[in-house]
């Protein structure tokens, strides 16, 4: 699995190419689990050439975070540097999207639908989502300045395959993620066996969230 | 006049035809359904808000209510919801004091800034009608109020307001001779202050207080305070025969309340309360309350 637009993809590769990076594909497989030991899901895992990244290609391709229920759906979305996302609305109530990460800041004036015009996500890091009118409903958009990336699903693995086979400093990410980041940072080498096998257990925060279930008295802020 | 029952039904669907045609219109425009029901339990240590001991009573009662209608967001700031609203009480020992309520709630919230940690203040107004199964003390009970308040941070979420309420006793029938027999009509202001912690990312903490100033209903026996100090007397049959219902005017009475919720899932909880009510009205009249509240809430 890898940045989820295959156009992006393509044209990271291309550019990686012309980069002249080693030739050939190889594989790195991944589990993140928590401090207990269990499969932890929605951790983004990169892996970032130590020969260095490719020149921050124009994306072609283009990520959809949706807003359903009053939630974001998917709760985290790895994308990578310079992916345009749209937010199309699927609730029978108009949203207001923003973010005040200093990776991107921007608001989607109140919409129903889905904007004309998607969000374009042009500088690393992680991206906090909310929504002006249902305080409860976050998301987080991992902006990746590597195009080989992946989000953990309720196994907790991830594969990345048709990688050049060259060493990588890998780390793992996760919201509830205890500490910096760059604590997490491993290094596969991926140039003899042309695969390689990491692991995390990473300590997690309590997930104190603003509470979408009711409260008596407050009658969820409304 | 008329059938008070059949007045009261006909003021209730009025006020609830009113909510539907604005819901309607307004569903119209992109509106979010709401809908939040609760069922508990609770025990009330003095019912009768009686001074002496030998007029307190206490009772446990099944409570359960449910509220329906909208939310709109007509402004990038602003939120209203329209709500119908039904509530029921059924006390174990003193039925006449059972009530069943229908009624509406409208507000609007104005949040002065974008995001969850914004300021906000919020204009809410209800209305409903009551019922009784001792019908004496049925009527409408109304109110509005303002609140204000802010999230300073993750786990801390704060707010305060004021509110004006009244409730009008549909009927009054004089017990004695030149004396008024609208006991159980009272209006009143508050003042209040509110916390809720998350304490865990399930659990929360909730604590509060209280300031009302204004009228108040006790229940007791014949005695002279209620000659001395009342403007208002009535039987009461809902406590016995021989209890009488007085208002006290210009009483000020302070409520404190600690509680604690535990998120079953994303919209339902599980929660403990538990309120100290102390009122103090002139010539000495003071009478005490507490009451424990164990609940279960869901909202959609």
């Amino acid at each position: 699995m890898r940045a989820s637009s295959s156009a992006t993809r393509s044209i990271a590769l291309a550019c990686l190419a012309l980069l002249s990076g080693p030739a050939g594909a190889a594989q790195l497989a991944a589990s993140v689990t928590d401090q207990d030991g269990n499969p932890l899901a929605d951790a983004v895992v990169v892996a970032v050439p130590l020969q260095g990244v490719a020149l921050h290609p124009p994306s072609a391709g283009r990520e959809i975070v949706d807003q359903i229920n009053q939630e974001f759906v998917p709760r985290v979305k790895p994308v990578f540097v310079g992916t345009p996302v749209f937010f199309p609305n699927k609730d029978n109530i108009r949203h207001q999207v923003y973010s005040f990460s200093p990776a991107k800041q921007f608001e989607l004036p109140l919409y129903a639908g889905t904007p004309a015009k998607p969000v374009v996500f042009d500088r690393p890091g992680v991206v906090v989502l909310g929504c002006n009118i249902h305080d409860w409903m976050i998301g987080y958009i991992y902006v990746s300045e590597s195009p080989y990336f992946a989000k953990t699903g309720a196994d907790g693995k991830i594969v990345l395959g048709d990688l050049p086979a060259q060493a990588y400093r890998v780390r793992a990410w996760h919201p509830r993620l205890q500490g910096p980041e760059s604590a997490t940072q491993q290094t596969a080498d991926l140039v003899g066996s042309g695969r390689a096998e990491l692991s995390w257990k990473l300590v997690l925060k309590p997930e104190i969230r603003i509470r979408r279930a009711p409260v008596p008295g407050m009658r969820g802020h409304y | 006049m008329g059938n008070p029952t059949a007045a009261h039904a006909g003021s209730a669907l009025a006020l609830l035809a009113l909510v539907a045609a604005l819901a309607l219109k307004w569903g119209e425009a992109r509106a979010d359904e709401l809908f939040s029901a609760e069922g508990g339990v609770f025990h009330d240590n003095n019912l009768s808000r009686a001074l002496s001991a030998a007029d307190i009573v206490g009772d446990t009662a099944l409570n359960a209510a449910a509220s329906a209608g909208f939310l709109f967001a007509p402004g990038d700031r602003d939120i209203m919801t329209l709500t119908g609203d039904l509530r029921g009480t059924a006390f174990s020992r003193f039925h006449g004091m059972s009530s069943a309520a229908l009624g509406a709630t409208a507000s609007w919230t104005r949040k002065f800034g974008l995001g969850a940690f914004a300021p906000w203040a919020r204009i809410s107004a209800y209305a409903a009608d009551v019922w009784y199964d001792e019908n004496v003390r049925n009527g409408w009970r109304t109110g509005v109020a303002l609140r204000g308040g802010e999230r300073v941070s993750e786990r801390l979420d704060l707010s305060a307001g004021g509110s004006f309420e009244r409730y009008r006793a549909d009927s009054a029938t004089a017990v004695v001779p030149g004396i008024s027999g609208d006991a159980f009509t009272v209006l009143g202001r508050n003042l209040f202050a509110r916390a809720d912690y998350a304490l865990a990312e399930r659990w929360t903490g909730f604590g509060a207080v209280a300031g009302r100033w204004g009228d108040v209903t006790a229940s007791t026996r014949i005695g002279p305070e209620i000659f001395e100090y009342s403007n208002a007397i009535a039987a009461d049959p809902a406590f016995g025969s021989d209890y009488f219902a007085y208002r006290i005017s210009g009483a000020t009475t302070w409520e404190f309340l600690a509680g604690a919720s535990y998120a079953l899932g994303d919209r339902s909880s599980v929660n403990l309360a538990v309120s100290r009510a102390l009122t103090y009205a002139s010539g000495g009249i003071e009478y005490q309350s507490t009451r424990v509240n164990a609940s279960l809430v869901f909202s959609y």
